[in-house]
């Protein structure tokens, strides 16, 4: 039997993150939230999310830049799905954030607000469920 | 050259992009003084500091690095060790830049160091210039500018960075971050020499340099290295300290039960009273006046005789650390005196 | 090869470098099965205590007639004789300035019975009997103790460094509490081997490991009233681990 899969969101834009647990949990996933970088890295720590997804800025500009890479130096951690999702560009348009080139150690990139179809989608690509058929 | 510009309100893009060639470490703040440390957020850099406690020649040549290991009959293997590790060093000044091209004189030239050359190439150098303290003296030292050694070297022109493109590596990042640097204007170049200029007036200490090694010569007996002796405390934290103090004693640690084990280098100081002890129990400089006299006359004057140029890169950091107040720049005003009272 | 017949044993002190050894948790089945522990009282009831041992481990200093010749007795058993501890090595706290000496403290904790009782002098193990190796520590650090009976095994003697705490200090870059809070930290005196845990947590170093190699008492003394620390404070700072009359 599959247990249930649990989603780390790391994002401190509080009515985001509450449309978007609702979603998920809609979807069977338990959903955890942490408002900043440090307060995700803890909770990630303890829970051993089966998936994270983070936002960029939060409390600094590129917070979400090194909250990743705390991840990724966590052995426990270092393998988890990471999605981004954030606005690609910062700093009122003239910053652009190029996940392509390499930039973040993620596994997928995604705009805010994401296609949440899309977003399910990929989900299940990652953690082998099938909530998008549903 | 490659000379570019970069707004200073953009700063925590690029080094957060940055991170990508590298695990990022700058000086971060531990109780009122600064140390180097890895950064987990951008906003924990202080790139206006003054001085860390330990240079960044701690990441080239750590306090104790196990060296390999060894099993009787089966010879050796290198340990798994941290060289590969990538690093990126955020905010390094350019005396220590310069005592970096000093440590690569004596560990990448005529005697290879394969674990200082694994780690030179892993990490890289991000520098940024300074304004200088009551202790700084680099300019004495001729290490105030640097040339080479580094990947890119930031200087302030007010509201941006003037970005100095030192190796491909830093053409890379460059490269990477493309949107963030701008063009150099003729007026950001009168801005670069105009703080240029008023950074070299800014400096306190003044050290005549270029006849110590004469007066060195002559002052050999001089009583001013007993009272130092008297004085010293031995401690070795100048030489911790020091950019560019690089003695290392080797320690052998067998496994419990076993011939195999672990061979490593330590630091080591010239003014521990073992290090200049040797099998059969003679010591060359069982003095403490010996030894203060022999790290003095190695910076200023040995190390000259050998590769060309003091090893002092004038950081201050000695200064700083000496719980009794031992000052080189004193000392060397000192002998100097010593030197006129004679003639007359 | 037989394995080397092993004790372990304790004079006046706190027994605390002993317990270290059996704190030894991750090496202490490794230590058993290569030494044929003969005389431990902290670890076994059933002890030899008259057979010959290939090495004695001595910790706590002689503070009594009865130390005296225990430690006799200890020597003359021993192929090789090992001081453990502050105490063993340099007389550690028993070894500490007094007023009013021996007969003072005797009369100060005792009253007038005092008088009577097994008391001597406080002597580190080698102002009485010829010791051959040293492992110094309040307590011994589990390493320079694990590294000792591994170096021991193969015929070698361990090496210890003789440089101060400053330096273990600076290599763990923590900020110098004499420097920069004018707290009087006994660091450049002491010998290394701790990785000054002490001033990493912001609490100075009171010299519980014996000197450093060299050490400069007078200069320091002078430089901690130079920042103006009371002579009462500097001289009790420096009199418990202060070592007994003469050099190691």
């Amino acid at each position: 039997m599959n247990k249930t899969k649990t989603i780390l969101i790391v994002d401190d834009d509080g009515d985001f993150v509450e449309s978007l647990s609702v979603y998920l949990e809609s979807h069977g996933f338990r959903v955890l939230v942490a408002d900043d970088g440090d307060e995700g890295l803890k909770l990630a720590r303890m829970e051993d999310p089966d998936l994270v997804i983070m936002d960029i800025v939060m409390n600094e500009r590129t917070e979400g830049f090194f909250t990743i890479r705390e991840m990724r130096r966590d052995s426990r951690l270092r393998d988890v799905p990471i999605f981004v999702l954030s606005s690609l560009y910062s700093d009122g348009g003239s910053f652009r954030i190029q996940p392509e080139a390499g930039w973040l150690a993620h596994d997928e990139f995604m705009p805010k607000p994401p296609d949440v179809a899309e977003l399910i989608r990929k989900i299940d690509e990652h953690l082998g469920t099938r909530e998008a058929s549903k | 050259m490659k000379i570019l510009k970069l707004p200073k309100d953009k700063l925590d893009y690029f080094a957060s992009v940055v991170q990508q060639f590298g695990e990022v470490h700058a000086p971060v703040e531990q109780d009122g003084k600064y140390v180097f440390k890895r950064l987990t957020r951008w906003s924990e850099a202080r790139l206006a500091y003054d001085r860390t406690i330990l240079p960044p020649k701690k990441y080239f040549l750590p306090p104790k690095e196990p060296l390999l290991v060894y099993r009787p009959g089966e010879g050796y293997v290198a340990p798994a060790g941290d060289v590969q590790h990538r690093l990126v060093l955020f905010g390094v000044h350019a005396c220590d830049v310069y005592a970096l091209n000093i440590l690569d004189l004596v560990f990448a030239g005529k005697y290879p160091d394969p674990y200082y050359q694994a780690r030179r190439k892993n990490i890289a150098i991000i520098g940024i210039d300074c304004v200088p303290d009551g202790k700084c003296f680099c300019r004495s030292m001729r290490a105030d500018f640097v040339d080479h050694g580094f990947d890119l070297f930031f200087c302030d022109i007010g509201g941006h960075y003037l970005t100095f493109v030192g190796s491909a590596l830093g053409d890379d990042m460059v490269l990477a971050t493309e949107t963030l640097f701008e063009t150099v204007s003729p007026a950001d170049i009168d801005e670069y020499k105009r703080r240029s200029g008023a950074k070299h007036e800014a400096f306190q200490l003044d050290v005549e340099i270029r006849d110590l090694p004469e007066i060195f010569e002559m002052e050999y007996g001089s009583a001013i290295w007993d009272d130092l002796g008297a004085q010293c405390l031995s401690c070795g934290s100048c030489s911790a300290v020091c950019p560019t103090c690089y003695c290392f004693d080797m320690n052998d640690e067998a496994v419990l039960g076993s011939r195999a084990g672990t061979r490593s280098r330590n630091w080591d100081s010239c003014l521990f009273s073992t290090h200049a002890l040797v099998a059969g129990g003679e010591n060359f400089r069982e003095s403490r006046s010996s030894r203060i006299k022999f790290r003095f006359y190695h910076k200023q004057r040995g190390f000259v005789a050998e590769y060309g140029r003091p090893s002092c890169v004038g950081c201050g950091r000695c200064i700083t650390a000496c719980p009794v107040d031992i000052d080189i720049v004193e000392v060397l005003a000192a002998l100097r005196e010593t030197r006129h009272a004679a003639t007359h | 090869m037989s394995k080397p017949r092993a004790g372990i044993f304790g004079l006046t002190g706190c027994a605390g470098d002993q317990l270290v050894i059996l704190n030894c948790e991750d090496e202490l089945l490794d230590l058993v099965s290569l030494l044929d522990m003969r005389d431990f009282l902290m670890a076994a009831s059933d002890n030899d205590t008259a057979c010959d041992l290939d090495i004695a481990l001595v910790e706590g200093a002689v503070f009594s007639r009865r130390d005296k010749e225990r430690l006799e007795r200890i020597r003359q058993r021993s192929a090789m004789l090992v001081a453990i501890g502050s105490c063993a090595v340099w007389g550690g706290v028993s070894a500490a300035e007094r007023n009013g000496g021996l007969a003072g403290l005797l009369d100060e904790t005792y009253g007038t019975q005092g008088r009577d009782y097994d008391a001597t002098e406080a002597y580190a193990l080698h102002q009485v009997v010829k010791v051959d190796l040293k492992i110094t520590g309040c307590p011994i650090e589990k390493h320079e103790f694990v590294a000792a009976v591994a170096s021991l095994l193969n015929g070698d003697p361990p090496v210890y460094p003789q440089y101060p705490v400053c330096t273990e200090c600076k290599m763990r870059e923590s900020n110098c509490l004499l420097i920069e809070k004018s707290i009087p930290c006994c660091g450049p005196l002491t010998v290394a081997g701790c990785g000054a845990r002490c001033p990493a947590l912001r609490i100075p170093c009171i010299g519980c490991r014996g000197p450093a190699a060299d050490a400069n008492a007078e200069s320091a003394r002078q430089m901690l009233a130079a920042k103006g620390v009371p002579e009462h404070d500097i001289r009790q700072r420096l009199r418990t681990f202060a070592p007994t009359g003469g050099s190691a």
